[in-house]
């Protein structure tokens, strides 16, 4: 009966030792043992979306398709099949709407199969936070002189997890990333040496050390090439614009827009004339000098009687139909020597003097006339020798001032006759003295015959030839108080008389 | 007596903003912290897959998961909260798991630390406000641990339920680390 006993006593500790045994070996059944799971399950951040691949250890046979399920941890829901990866021929699944918690535990398991047959199933846990292997995005880098331009490309859409990760696992330069980010990002990195070979490489901070980045490098060019090609266009646009500004200003030029051309008459050009010759007769309108030199004779009474004027040299006063006379024009070719200045070529001067009828014992005949009219009008005071006896009378022509006093008894005047109108105030107003006009203008005279001048006065200059001779025969004779000293009459032609 | 109230009110926000900006300057050293955790967490072992059956559908509060309800004021308590809680559910009986005590033990003196740091703090914002236990937040993650405690005892402390618990945590430190991130930005 003792042998009962022990028996008795060793069977509650077999019995504790067997409940033991089995108790561990519940444990470890409850442990999951990686090295006989017969997959893998690998989660893969892909261009920003959850890719979930796996691969399956030691089968003989090739499963012809797969389906996925899923579930999570927080919740006590049942598997469920994953939209888009059932019954699929490849190894992975995008999950990226389906899990989006990144602190979540999700559980997949997979299916393979062959034909309608199962083949094997996987099961795994799966954290995002931790689990996830993070490709960084698709860059491209390109190179400038002293910067790098780096381009991210993004999908259109993002996923909610790209939040989660922005707070767990940025990239490196820390960028912005949120859901409305979409197409390309830039990021430069300026500040940087030319003609130096860059590499940039874009990930994220907490990736998986087994994942390799991404490099991409970049050649900068040198400075001065890219700033020599920038000068050379530069100057290249600016000389053509030139050239361009240069041919519209000559064709615009040519057609008289711009720059037109005034050709003026040569004698408005006083910017070539100095001062003191603006009033200098110009050289090639001669001037005649006429000297009139009034000769005392005996008064008449009668004017009009032929005798008379044949015999006197005395200007008759004549009127014409302007009211001019010939009054008091008589002159007589001047000694060069009794000219203090003279200027002009032709010595003849014109002097007008005035012919005192107030006192009739010593009344000047007045000598003529000028023996050429020049076409200008100009008019020039000079003073020299005056061969009359009294002053020389204040003599003004039509719109001029009169001529100043003089201190001598004579002056001598310079009188264009061709443009040179002298009114008389003649008794008869009917009587129009004679005209001294212009070269092409005749002198309206009544009595042509009658007038003293030597000269005619016709439509041009009296020719140079007869100038001179009158000019010699005026010089050898010179009365001053001779009453008849022209006996030799010269006819010029068409009534006047030259003596 | 409105009067009385808005005083507090304001003396606490002027107050809980200073904490609050003395509190970023550690805020590193609460993601670093809270990393190792979570690294000794993983170091634990016991496949999640197992245990599926012994799942518990959990009550985690809304602002532990969205940053945008908390006001950076509350993240100190909410995180004093949170290591304290953690302490107190790692200092019970795991003996039915096969975790090594040493990792555990490890856990538990980071948790002590972090706690010990955000302590003086938090004991000013009490003596100021003298109503901690107004915070709502404060009430719903103390609703929450407590459940957690329930169910590990009501599994009687399996080692699938410690699963499940050790599971829940690490989402738990996913998203104070979240939250610090949040408002550090």
């Amino acid at each position: 009966m003792l042998w009962s006993q022990n028996a008795f006593r060793i069977s509650p500790l077999k019995l504790c030792l067997l409940a033991c045994a089995s108790f561990l070996f519940g444990i470890s059944c409850a442990l999951p043992d990686a090295s006989k799971k017969p997959c893998h399950f690998k989660l893969t951040l892909q261009n920003f979306r959850s890719i979930l691949s796996w691969t399956f250890k030691n089968h003989s046979v090739e499963p012809t398709h797969y389906t996925l399920q899923s579930t999570i941890m927080s919740k006590n829901d049942p598997l469920e099949m994953v939209e888009g990866c059932t019954n699929i021929r490849r190894r992975f699944c995008d999950l990226t709407d389906m899990w989006d918690d990144i602190g979540e535990t999700y559980i997949p398991q997979v299916v393979a199969f062959q034909g309608n047959r199962t083949l094997n199933s996987c099961m795994d846990e799966i954290r995002l936070i931790y689990n996830m292997s993070l490709q960084p995005p698709e860059f491209e880098v390109e190179a400038f002189t002293d910067r790098v331009k780096v381009i991210l490309r993004f999908p259109a859409a993002l996923p909610s997890i790209l939040e989660e990760l922005q707070y767990s696992a940025p990239l490196v330069h820390k960028l912005g990333l949120n859901r409305n980010i979409s197409g390309n990002f830039t990021y430069v990195i300026d500040k940087l040496i030319p003609n130096t070979n860059y590499c940039v490489s874009v990930y994220f901070k907490h990736r998986d050390p087994d994942v390799k980045p991404v490099i991409r490098c970049a050649f900068l060019p040198p400075g001065n090439q890219s700033e020599s090609l920038e000068s050379d266009k530069a100057g290249g646009i600016i000389g053509l614009f030139m050239l361009v500004a240069v041919i519209v200003t000559m064709v615009l030029r040519r057609t008289g827009y711009i720059c037109l051309k005034t050709d003026y008459p040569h004698v408005l050009y006083f910017k070539h004339l100095p001062t003191c010759t603006f009033l200098e007769l110009p050289p090639l309108e001669a001037m005649d000098a006429v000297e009139v030199i009034l000769v005392p004779r005996k008064k008449k009474k009668d004017y009009n009687s032929e005798e008379e004027s044949d015999n006197d040299q005395e200007n008759i006063p004549r009127s014409n139909g302007g009211g001019y006379t010939m009054h008091g024009l008589v002159g007589r070719p001047l000694d060069p020597a009794s000219m203090s200045s003279a200027t002009l070529e032709d010595p003849t001067q014109l002097v007008l003097e005035e012919v005192d009828e107030s006192e009739p014992e010593a009344e000047l005949e007045p000598l003529v006339a000028p023996l050429e009219c020049p076409d200008s009008g100009v008019y020039q005071e000079r003073s020299g020798a005056y061969e009359g006896r009294r002053e020389p009378p204040q003599y003004s022509l039509p719109g001029e001032d009169s001529a100043p006093e003089e201190p001598e008894d004579r002056r001598t005047f310079n009188v264009d006759l061709k443009s040179v109108c002298v009114r008389i105030l003649d008794e008869d107003p009917d009587d129009v003295p004679p005209v001294l006009t212009l070269p092409e203008e005749m002198v309206d005279l009544e009595e042509p015959e009658d007038l003293d001048l030597p000269v005619a006065f016709q439509g041009g200059p009296a020719p140079p030839s007869a100038g001179l001779s009158e000019v010699d025969q005026w010089a050898e004779g010179v009365p001053s108080e001779e009453t008849d000293s022209c006996e030799s009459e010269v006819d010029v032609g068409d009534g006047y008389l030259a003596r | 007596m409105a009067n009385r109230y808005i005083f507090q009110i304001a003396l606490l926000l002027c107050i809980t903003t200073a904490l609050a900006e003395s509190y970023t300057l550690d805020q590193s050293q609460q993601k670093s912290s809270i990393l190792v955790c979570q690294d000794l967490l993983n170091q634990l072992n016991g496949s999640a897959t197992d245990c599926l059956k012994q799942r518990m559908n959990s009550k985690i509060p809304e602002e532990i998961k969205n940053p945008q309800l908390l006001q950076k004021e509350d993240l100190v308590l909410v995180t004093y909260e949170l290591f304290q809680q953690i302490f107190g559910i790692f200092s019970r009986n795991f003996s039915r798991t096969s975790w090594n005590e040493t990792i555990v033990e490890k856990l538990l003196m980071e948790l002590y630390q972090q706690k010990n740091q955000l302590k003086t703090t938090v004991e000013e914002i009490i003596k100021e406000t003298n109503d901690i236990w107004g915070n709502k937040h404060i009430l719903n993650l103390k609703k929450y641990y407590f459940s957690l405690m329930r169910y590990l005892k009501a599994n009687k402390y399996s080692s699938c339920a410690w699963i499940i618990i050790k599971t829940e945590i690490i989402r738990n430190f996913v998203y104070l680390d979240k939250l610090i991130s949040y408002f550090s930005n």
